[in-house]
């Protein structure tokens, strides 16, 4: 096994890199009905697809943009490319992956996860799956592990029970544009009882400058499956702005879990503006395990709609705002069934001017009955310029509810500084330590390779923090 | 008695009010304030002002065992008193009309920078149409134990607005309380009257002010109110609210902290029954170092009721040493009831104790059973919980007013029973 040396990569992540840019089709900058069109020929779609798009491109136009929310007056629509084809073929091998591709993968350290944990992974470069893999065993349980275009191809009646049903194109304009021109994402489904037992990894990254990214993730559980999907991000560091707006379905069906993982670490240039929902039936149990650390502006309420009696749906959320960054999260809980239960739990950390906000809504539809809701979120401000919201929001319209919310706001303490700097450590130590532990439930719930990865991006994170 | 006085300056408010309100629209749910409350299907075009009450001719009375007492009837002051020892240290205490003749410069300033301020319609079509109200000044080093009582007997007609105003102002270390009620408006039909009022605080620095409302108008009543606070250098302000009345409340208590040191506590109750709308805010800015607040917010949501809390903690980047807490609870007390709870932080300075806390329940099954299993009847049981669940903040008001608020409580829920 080839040993990896992460901080070393990390800490060159930190300069950005980029390699040539090779896409071998890509389409203008700017957005209509052409633009719409060429994608949709490009991929080979069928007819119902393309009106889709277009369906979408139209609603896009037509909804306004958030009036609250991250500042986004510096996104133009109009100055991005909107579609990048990195390569012709889809890569049946790993071998068959472009040499430039491969070591922009390697340094972030996909090889080397895949050969060891791993069970399947497909990586994103630019808009499409270059290089994708399921083993054997998966293979024969059924579990189906590709990309949007090919399930499209080869699963067309599981893609149009289920696409757009969980976030119709009309959600809001993000979703609406992501419906129009999305390209790449993972499709996932998992048969009746299935329990896939190693996560299901994708690796997307950016590498066009000034180009939106728009997967497509789709993941289906069927009755008393179990699947654990893991997304991570990391980009180049650009000088121009980049858009990043994925829109990220899961049906849970009866009986089943699906567990979310994200770690986000976009350079900070990107604005991340994602629509990530869950639908939970009866009995199922669904997780989003939500980090945002990079990107310039971040809008992402991970949201788990509970319709079925027993559902169960949690939300663990970590942001990081630093310089020039605004991470505006949070998450969504919307009670649909009685006998349902949630629980959400937020840390965010603001230094050097960051600002990090908490946005939620915790809802129970009437005539319910036993429906039990926490909703957790703590606050760090490391410098007297940054600053840190909390807007939650809880509509309660039944009467047999248990609902409690908390949120605090503090900064690291003087006593607890003292007494680890008392103990012989630097303030500098003292402060990640204290950092590192204010998280530390959060990093728990990680596979512990991205616990590891989460914890070296905090030190670098924190690097020049005191003094 | 003196004629009713109306200053040029006063007039020249009215019709700068006037402007204001005509160049801005009503808030729409498009505005995070009045989100969950839709005014689109409330008439307000069909509303007229009330028609100007007489000048004040207040009967002399015998304030008895309050500082001082005045009474409005349908927007004229009908009694006024102020006890012997308050006359003596220099209190004033007087009806609008009367207060502007002698103290012109403080209510010049109060309704200037009230309109200057005014974000919503509402705020302009108060001074546009500004009816009646009270005064109450305590001069700088005056301690006044017993309560000041301003009694609002609102008009009867129907479709009719009355605009009152309460203004006080406290001198530097002067302490005072004061209990003010809004009753009335409870025969005028189905369109009801609107009251749209606006208390205005001075709390200087050092001084202390206990300010309790107690809104028990008619059920087609509509009731807007907006209290402004600006609480100064080692101050303290209480301010109480019990809401009861009212087929649509919609209310903002907003507190300055504008002086090192300062302390405010924000503390209300409320009862929404069956086909009310109530929707409540309070904001706690603070704009000075080392200052403290808290906001503790109860209520009960009845079935068919409909209440709305939002909370909102403001740091300014200056403001070091701030230690500010929010408390929303709700208990729901029956099926289709709604209830929403929006406590929210707005953080902008790293020397913070700040939170926040929210829960939403129902009465508990247990403590239901435990109470019928020593006789009490179920009904006597809920009672005795929900009295139970407002006594503990009504602990913190005036003797009187906790008795009044839970009498009223009783009340209603014997109604709802």
């Amino acid at each position: 096994m080839k040993q990896q040396s992460p901080v070393v990569e990390i800490a060159e992540y930190e300069h950005g890199y980029h390699f040539p840019d090779e896409s071998v089709f890509k389409t203008r900058k700017g957005l209509d009905e052409g633009i719409v069109n060429a994608i949709s020929h490009r991929k080979g779609e069928p007819e119902w697809m393309l009106q889709y798009r277009l369906r979408a491109l139209a609603a896009f136009r037509k909804k306004s943009m958030p009036n609250w929310g991250a500042d986004l007056s510096a996104l133009n629509f109009d100055d991005l490319y909107y579609y990048a084809r990195p390569q012709e073929q889809q890569s049946r091998r790993w071998e068959d992956v472009p040499a430039n591709i491969k070591e922009t993968f390697e340094r972030i350290g996909i090889p080397e996860a895949e050969r060891k944990f791993l069970a399947g992974v497909g990586a994103q470069y630019d808009s499409e799956m270059v290089y994708h893999s399921i083993k054997e065993e998966l293979s024969k349980k059924g579990v189906i592990f590709t990309d949007p275009e090919t399930a499209i191809r080869d699963y067309p009646d599981l893609v149009k029970q289920y696409f757009g049903t969980v976030i119709p194109y009309l959600d809001n304009k993000f979703a609406a544009l992501n419906s129009a021109v999305w390209s790449g994402g993972s499709f996932v489904y998992v048969p009746k009882g299935v329990k896939v037992d190693v996560p299901l990894q994708a690796y997307f990254r950016i590498n066009a400058r000034s180009f939106g990214q728009f997967e497509r993730t789709l993941i289906i559980a069927d009755e008393g499956s179990f699947v654990h999907y893991i997304e991570g991000c990391t980009a180049p560091v650009y000088a121009t702005e980049s858009l990043h707006s994925a829109v990220v379905e899961i049906i849970a069906l009866p009986g089943a879990r699906v567990r979310y993982t994200t770690i986000q670490n976009w350079s900070n240039d990107v604005y991340n503006l994602v629509t990530k929902r869950a639908v939970a039936h009866k009995d199922a149990i669904v997780e989003w395990v939500d980090g945002n650390i990079g990107a310039k502006r971040t809008m992402k309420y991970p949201s788990i709609y509970l319709v079925g009696e027993g559902a169960h749906g949690e939300v663990l959320s970590i942001a990081f705002a630093g310089k020039g960054q605004e991470q505006d999260t949070g998450a969504k809980a919307v009670h649909a069934a009685s006998h349902t239960s949630s629980v959400v739990t937020a840390k965010s950390i603001s230094r050097g001017g960051g600002i990090s906000t908490y946005r939620g809504l915790l809802k129970v539809n009437e005539g319910l009955h036993d429906v039990r809701s926490r909703v957790v979120c703590d606050a760090l401000i490391l410098d007297e310029h940054s600053r840190s919201n909390t807007f939650p929001y809880m509509e309660i319209n039944s009467d047999d509810v248990s609902i409690e919310h908390e949120a605090r706001v503090s900064r690291i303490s003087e006593e607890q500084l003292f007494y680890l700097m008392s103990r012989g450590m630097t303030e500098q130590e003292a402060s990640l330590m204290i950092v590192s532990g204010f998280l530390d439930p959060l990093v728990k719930q990680l596979p512990m390779e991205y616990a590891v990865e989460l914890n070296r991006l905090i030190e670098l994170e924190m690097e020049g923090t005191v003094g | 008695m003196a004629p009713s006085v109306h200053p040029a300056w006063l007039d020249a408010l009215r019709a700068q009010a006037r402007q204001k309100f005509d160049a801005m629209a009503w808030p729409t749910p498009s505005e995070e304030e009045w989100r969950r409350t839709d005014l689109r299907t409330v008439p307000l075009a069909s509303y007229a002002p009330a028609k100007e009450a007489a000048p004040a001719c207040p009967h002399d009375v015998d304030p008895e065992k309050a500082a001082g007492v005045i009474r409005f009837e349908s927007g004229r002051c009908t009694s006024l008193g102020l006890s012997a020892e308050a006359q003596l240290k220099g209190v004033r205490f007087l009806p609008l009309d009367l207060a502007l003749e002698h103290f012109e410069a403080p209510l010049h300033s109060f309704y200037h920078t009230g309109l200057e301020e005014a974000d919503n319609r509402f705020l302009a079509w108060h001074f546009a149409w500004l009816s009646h109200g009270a005064f109450l000044w305590v001069p700088a080093g005056v301690e006044i134990a017993e309560p000041f009582f301003i009694d609002f007997e609102e008009t009867e007609v129907s479709a009719a607005v009355s605009s009152p105003h309460v203004a006080v102002i406290l001198g530097e270390g002067a302490h005072a309380s004061v209990v003010q009620r809004f009753a009335g408006m409870t025969g005028a039909g189905p369109t009801g009257g609107l009251c749209n009022a606006v208390v205005d605080l001075q709390v200087s620095p050092a001084a202390g002010l206990q300010y309790c409302e107690i809104q028990e108008l008619g059920g087609s009543a509509l009731y807007f109110r907006h209290a402004r606070a600006r609480v100064g250098r080692d101050a303290s302000l209480r301010h109480f609210e019990a809401q009861f009345g009212a087929r649509l409340a919609k209310t903002r208590v907003e507190c300055s902290l504008e002086g090192s040191g300062a302390d405010a506590m924000l503390d209300g109750v409320y009862y929404c029954g069956s086909g009310q709308h109530m929707d409540l805010r309070t904001v706690q800015n603070h704009r000075a170092t080392k200052a403290t607040s808290r906001a503790y917010y109860k209520g009960a949501v009845a079935a068919g009721g409909r209440s709305i809390y939002q909370g909102l903690i403001d740091v300014a980047p200056g403001a070091a040493g701030t230690d500010a807490y929010l408390t929303n609870k709700n208990l729901i007390l029956g099926e289709g009831a709604r209830s929403d709870s929006i406590p929210t932080l707005r953080i902008g300075n790293n020397d913070v104790k700040c939170s926040h806390g929210s829960t939403t329940g129902k009465l508990s099954e247990e403590e239901l059973f435990y109470l019928e299993s020593r006789g009490l009847s179920r009904a006597e049981a809920r009672e005795m919980l929900v009295v139970g669940y407002f006594e503990d903040l009504l602990t913190r008001a005036p003797e009187r007013y906790r008795d009044d608020a839970l009498a009223k409580i009783k009340g209603l829920l014997s109604i709802a029973a």
